[in-house]
């Protein structure tokens, strides 16, 4: 678990109980957050001999400094590819990327994407791998070390600084990928399924941790997700893809206050708006033969 | 000692035993000549000279030291090597067809040609061994490096990670297990090629001790010496096997 939840399980979305003691989420000194767009973004895998995939078609969002969108859609229509895109570290067959209203054209320090398999380095300790981000940017001092234990121990993972990658289980090895990613201080955090290997209660922990987080940083996020109801209950916003290739359905805004309790869980909003979505696939499955 | 360990250890020495057994007693049975094959005993039986046993030392130095030069000289220049082949698309495709012909030849048939270029010293030995051991490691080092897991070459270029950054903090480690599984044949190799190249042509080293041996039917004295030389390739070999396993440790 990120942390024993306490007595305060109401979730603010304004950055205040930042400074909570005893293993809240750290003080961080996140830049402020940027808005990223995608524009007609299309990407089209193959050629020579191959037959060419469609992966992504005409995409268009606009996430708000600071917004958390969902993207959900079934396997292989695009998510991972859109999200590569973000990250730049795909140049995108046609369309672009805007971060903060600058073209993206290759990877930036402030853009921290947290990948769909764990991808920590095995010869390096959890906080080594942790660590990442800045040993690349300069060299590390006392305050990164902190910050990366205080991030660490948020994640639940405090007594595991000095152990291998290895030594950790799935869902670990998951959180640590995401205090690396935090640890590069993002303007914009891209997730990827970040909870996909997790069983459903050790998932449902991390999302309360997850939209705790986001809200003491207020950064721009955008998270991939096959799970809907993880995707109503985190998000502001609700992109659903079709079936590869990947278009936009529905942008859907999620009619849940900014303050989310776990509560809400039970709402009949709630499970409306899951059951909205959920239609979608239903109907596509059929064909699509997803 | 417990049962597991027992059944682990029992196989191998009980293997010894019939052999060394087998080995002491049949050719008596047998009714081979001494000079075909010598009972076990005798060969023992050669350590207890101390001429030999003098004989062993310097020969054998000669040979470890070739055997350590050629080894090195050969992993420096494959791991050189295979590190640019790894990160340069246009080096591959110019060298690697040509690598793969030379690997194709017999290299033991360089040394003739070594011995003119060189002559009778250490030189030409410490060539054979390093051009046996040159290849497994090029090779080792360049797909170590080629395989780097595409995800985290990904997380780097995420990370806006310089191409040397990426070369030490990922492509190295990575391709450190293949590399030194490559070093831990190319022992063995280097070995091999520091022998064959005293039989071409040698004043000293094990190799020589081994023709003279040939020469004067002393087979106990052969089976002698192939004893200090699958002893030096086991250590030699085991070295490499401690280096990796405490290299790479994840
Ligand atoms: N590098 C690539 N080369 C060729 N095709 C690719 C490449 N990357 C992705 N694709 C194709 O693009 C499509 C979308 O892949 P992507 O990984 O984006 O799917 P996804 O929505 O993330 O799926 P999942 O939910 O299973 O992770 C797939 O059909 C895949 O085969
Ligand atoms: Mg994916």
């Amino acid at each position: 678990m990120f942390r024993k939840r306490s007595q305060t399980t109401a979730l603010a979305d304004q950055p205040t109980e930042t400074s909570e003691p005893g293993g809240g989420f750290p003080q961080l000194s996140m830049p402020s957050p940027l808005r990223l767009t995608a524009q007609n973004v299309t990407q089209v895998f193959g050629g020579r001999g191959k037959q060419p995939v469609v992966a992504l078609e005409n995409f268009s969002l606009d996430v708000e400094p600071g917004e958390l969108v969902a993207i959900v859609g079934p396997s292989g229509c695009g998510k991972t590819t859109l999200l590569h895109a973000f990250a730049g570290l795909i140049k995108p067959t046609a369309g672009e990327i805007r971060v903060g209203g600058q073209q993206l054209k290759s990877p930036r320090r402030d853009v921290s994407m947290m990948f769909q398999a764990p991808t920590l380095l095995p010869w390096k300790t959890v906080l080594g791998n942790c660590l990442l981000p800045r040993e690349l940017e300069h060299r590390i001092d006392e305050d990164d070390r902190k910050r990366a234990r205080e991030l660490l121990t948020w994640a639940g993972l405090g007594d595991f600084t000095d152990r291998r990658p290895h030594e950790l289980s799935g869902g670990m090895q998951q959180r640590v990928a995401i205090c690396r990613a935090l640890m590069a201080n993002p303007s914009v955090l891209l997730l990827d399924e970040p909870f996909g290997a997790l069983d459903a209660m050790t998932r449902e922990q991390m999302n309360v941790d997850l939209r705790r987080m986001w809200a003491a940083s207020g950064v721009t996020t955008v998270l991939i997700t096959h799970d809907i109801s993880e995707a109503v209950y985190l998000a502001g916003r609700v992109v659903v893809l079709s079936p590869r290739p990947g278009r936009i359905l529905e942008i859907i805004d999620v009619p849940l206050p900014k303050d989310r309790d776990v509560s809400l869980i039970q709402s009949p909003e709630f499970a409306q708006t899951c059951g909205h979505i959920r239609s979608y696939f239903i109907r596509e499955d059929r064909h699509a033969g997803v | 000692m417990g049962g597991r360990t027992l059944r682990k250890v029992a196989p191998p020495v009980l293997l010894a035993v019939v052999v060394a057994a087998g080995w002491e007693f049949l050719p008596g049975i047998l009714g081979l000549e001494k000079f075909i094959l010598p009972p076990l005993s005798d060969v023992l039986a050669q350590f207890g000279s101390a001429f030999l046993l003098d004989q062993m030392w310097t020969n054998g130095l000669v040979t470890l030291q070739e055997t350590l030069l050629g080894l090195l000289l050969g992993s420096v220049v494959g791991i050189v090597g295979g590190l640019v082949l790894g990160e340069s698309a246009i080096a591959r495709a110019t060298f690697y067809p040509y690598l793969v012909a030379l690997q194709s030849l017999p290299k033991i048939a360089l040394a003739p040609l070594f011995v003119i270029w060189f002559g009778f010293g250490t030189t030409p030995k410490v060539l054979v061994a390093a051009t046996l051991t040159f290849f497994p490691l090029l090779v080792n080092t360049m797909s170590g490096v080629l395989s780097v897991d595409r995800a985290r070459a990904q997380l780097f270029r995420s990370l806006s990670a310089s191409r040397r950054q990426t070369w030490t903090k990922l492509l190295l480690p990575s391709a450190l297990p293949s590399v030194l599984a490559g070093f831990e044949v190319a022992t063995v190799l280097a070995l091999l090629g520091a022998v064959l190249g005293e039989f071409v042509s040698a004043q000293e080293g094990l190799g020589v001790l081994l023709l003279q041996q040939q020469t004067n039917y002393d087979t106990a004295g052969v089976f002698a010496t192939l004893m200090v030389l699958a002893a030096i390739g086991v250590v030699l070999n085991q070295i490499a096997v401690q280096l990796r396993k405490r290299l790479v440790f994840w």
